[in-house]
């Protein structure tokens, strides 16, 4: 497994006239950050001059929130990464772009006569982690570059075990995410529609789905029309899934001190316990499909 | 040893057996002509084989070690991590990454397999293949016969000691498929490769192939070695007479070793080569047309007539037809394909 590994590191970072898969997401991120954190220095220049394109009431707004992120790296990184689900869908396209190519293109197969199948798909849940911590790494120093370059008064004011923690959750995070991307190409295993699928998870369509049907039984419960044990359960179930916890997560490292968000369901060490046992349950079903699934199809 | 031993091999797609039954033998060193009509089963065969797809039913075993099974005997997920032997196949299109330039896809396959200088390697399979001056141009501009070698060269990275392919030369042009084709004997003999070659281009196989495993309708309908091939290829000569019984006789008496058969029509047809000893060795003391003919010259086929008619002579037969065949090996094969599976 450990030559299948090297073979995808190979291939994330080709130099040859840039063709790694690694070089197109870390373009695709300065764009991305720095377009965002332009932007918002943008806003913020206007907010101080009051004129142009932005009230002074919005711009103050911006400026009170952006300050509040400036507070603490794991805020500031939050707010710019994982606010607007940037990081969710890179790292998701990262992976489906080497696991669809390699089907189909038929690579997969050429691989797997030293492997098999098995081993095959073992190591891309590997690769994945590895995928995610080196995306996750390359962003977080884009920000900080780009909020170096445009002079933003960042404090570096945090507990390193509390960054260290953030940091782990957040790589844990974005690692399911890349899992259920990859069950979702090995089952559908058509480009298109895994895109597609992988935008509308990594946005939080799905999450977003099911934080509605909850808000709606908690409605039918407070009109004593029942549904009360049934929010609990998809009020918890919306409060593990993985982009609803990383949207928390986007609020900094001082989240993971707060109090558990799931209804009904009490979790000792806060919203820390959610986040570790909603990414380890989302993560475990996604290995067991890509496990499953993937070595009975042929190729 | 065996490189490769099927059981009962059956694969099933919904109600149609594409593989049924199959049991096949290639010995260690064989190059294996695998021989079939569209669909008779020869690609599904090899996936399974290779791993990448899964028996319903049946076993494989590869130098001896089970790697592929039904699931109610274990290891049905095509996993070869215990393999000892290291397999490449390339069956049907070949699997390369067509973003990527043909050196990056071998440096792949060998960083994959732990090939040691995979750079060295790569670039003299490269040279090998003919694709050393592609540079770095991505694979998605060659054409079909680039693509073909490159998917050959993949296949032998690592140098494997079975090579599985499925119509590799498909898409090459003469020369190259010439090329290709020393290089995979020179392998095979240099090396002691096991290979499985399909192909419909017969004359391709009829150069290199040691073994042939025939299949129809999914199941193995004969499996030949190459000297059987030119034995009912080669030429015949065929004889009626008014008494097939006697003349029968009297041949396999006068012509020990011969390769003699009776044909439906009550003809006799007598292998050529297999008249090579029998035709120097002196028949009777008047026939000696041939007595001074070399044990090691084959014998020609005016010769062989001239001295089968003596012996008939002889023997008081009444000759009806006295003549020579010669049989196409495509015709044989053809037949071969349209024969039935035994049960």
């Amino acid at each position: 497994m450990l030559g299948l590994l090297k073979s995808d590191l190979y291939r994330i970072f080709n130099p040859n006239r840039l063709r790694g898969e690694f070089f197109g997401c870390f373009v695709a991120l300065v764009i991305i950050i720095g377009g965002a954190l332009g932007f918002t220095a943008f806003m913020l220049s206007r907010a101080s001059t009051g004129s142009g394109l932005v009230t002074s009431q919005d711009a103050a707004e911006l400026a009170s929130e952006f300050n509040l992120a400036l507070v603490h790296p794991s805020a500031f990184l939050g707010s710019i990464l994982l606010d607007g689900a940037i990081l969710n869908i890179v790292t998701m396209f990262g992976v489906v772009v080497v696991a669809c190519t390699d089907f189909r293109d038929g690579f997969a197969k050429t691989l797997m006569q030293g492997y098999g199948r098995a081993t095959y798909f073992l190591e891309k849940i590997v690769f994945n982690a590895i995928w995610t911590a080196l995306v996750l790494l390359a962003a977080c120093l884009i920000a900080i570059a780009f909020a170096a370059i445009l002079r933003f008064p960042l404090s570096l004011d945090e507990d390193p075990l509390h960054l260290f923690a953030w940091l782990a959750l957040t790589w844990l995070g974005l690692w399911t995410l890349t899992l259920v991307a990859l069950a979702i190409a090995v089952l559908i295993r058509r480009t298109g529609a895994v895109n597609v699928a992988i935008i509308f998870i990594g946005a939080g369509a799905i999450s977003g789905f099911f934080d509605l049907f909850a808000e709606l039984c908690r409605v039918f419960s407070e009109f004593k029309l029942g549904a009360s044990s049934m929010y609990a359960a998809a009020g918890s179930f919306a409060e593990l899934l993985p982009t609803n916890l990383i949207s928390r997560l986007a609020l900094g490292s001082h989240v993971l001190f707060e109090p558990a968000t799931t209804p009904g369901l009490a979790l000792p060490g806060g919203l820390a316990t959610q986040a570790l046992l909603g990414f380890c349950i989302v993560a475990l079903f996604s290995i067991a499909i890509i496990l499953t699934k993937g070595p009975k199809r042929e190729y | 040893m065996y490189a490769i031993q099927t059981h009962d091999l059956t694969k099933i797609y919904g109600k149609k057996h594409a593989v049924d039954h199959l049991n096949m033998t290639v010995h260690e060193g064989d190059i294996y002509g695998f021989v079939g009509n569209n669909g008779a089963g020869k690609s599904t065969t090899m996936k399974m084989i290779a791993g990448l797809a899964s028996p319903t039913w049946g076993e494989i075993e590869l130098y001896g070690q089970l790697i592929g099974a039904h699931p109610a005997r274990g290891n049905a997920g095509g996993v070869n991590a215990t393999q000892t032997h290291h397999v490449g196949a390339l069956i049907e299109e070949p699997g390369v990454l067509k973003a990527h330039s043909a050196f990056d896809n071998l440096m792949m396959k060998a960083l994959a397999i732990g090939v040691i200088n995979p750079k060295e390697h790569c670039r003299d399979l490269l040279k090998l293949v003919g694709l050393a001056d592609t540079g770095s141009q991505p694979a998605k501009k060659f054409s079909l016969g680039m693509k073909q070698r490159l998917g050959l060269a993949l296949a032998l990275v690592g140098t494997p000691d079975l090579l599985l392919l499925d119509e590799p030369f498909n898409g090459m042009d003469p020369q190259a498929t010439r090329d290709m084709r020393q290089a995979l004997v020179r392998l095979n003999r240099e090396r002691g490769v096991t290979i499985v070659i399909s192909s419909h281009v017969l004359d391709q196989l009829n150069r290199m192939a040691t073994r042939y495993g025939v299949v129809r309708d999914g199941a193995l309908v004969r499996e030949i070695t190459e000297a059987q091939v030119h034995e009912s290829c080669g030429s015949s000569v065929r004889i009626k007479t008014a008494d097939p019984a006697r003349t029968l006789a009297t041949l396999e008496e006068r012509l020990p070793g011969a390769n003699l058969r009776a044909l439906p029509d009550q003809a006799i047809s007598i292998s050529l080569p297999s008249l090579v000893p029998a035709a120097s060795a002196p028949a009777a003391p008047a026939a000696s047309a041939t007595s001074s003919s070399s044990a090691t010259d084959p014998a020609p086929a005016a010769q062989a007539v001239e001295h089968i008619s003596r012996i008939l002579h002889d023997a008081d037969q009444v000759v009806l037809e006295l003549s020579v065949t010669e049989r196409d090996i495509e015709d044989y094969f053809v037949e071969l394909m349209g024969t039935p599976a035994p049960k």
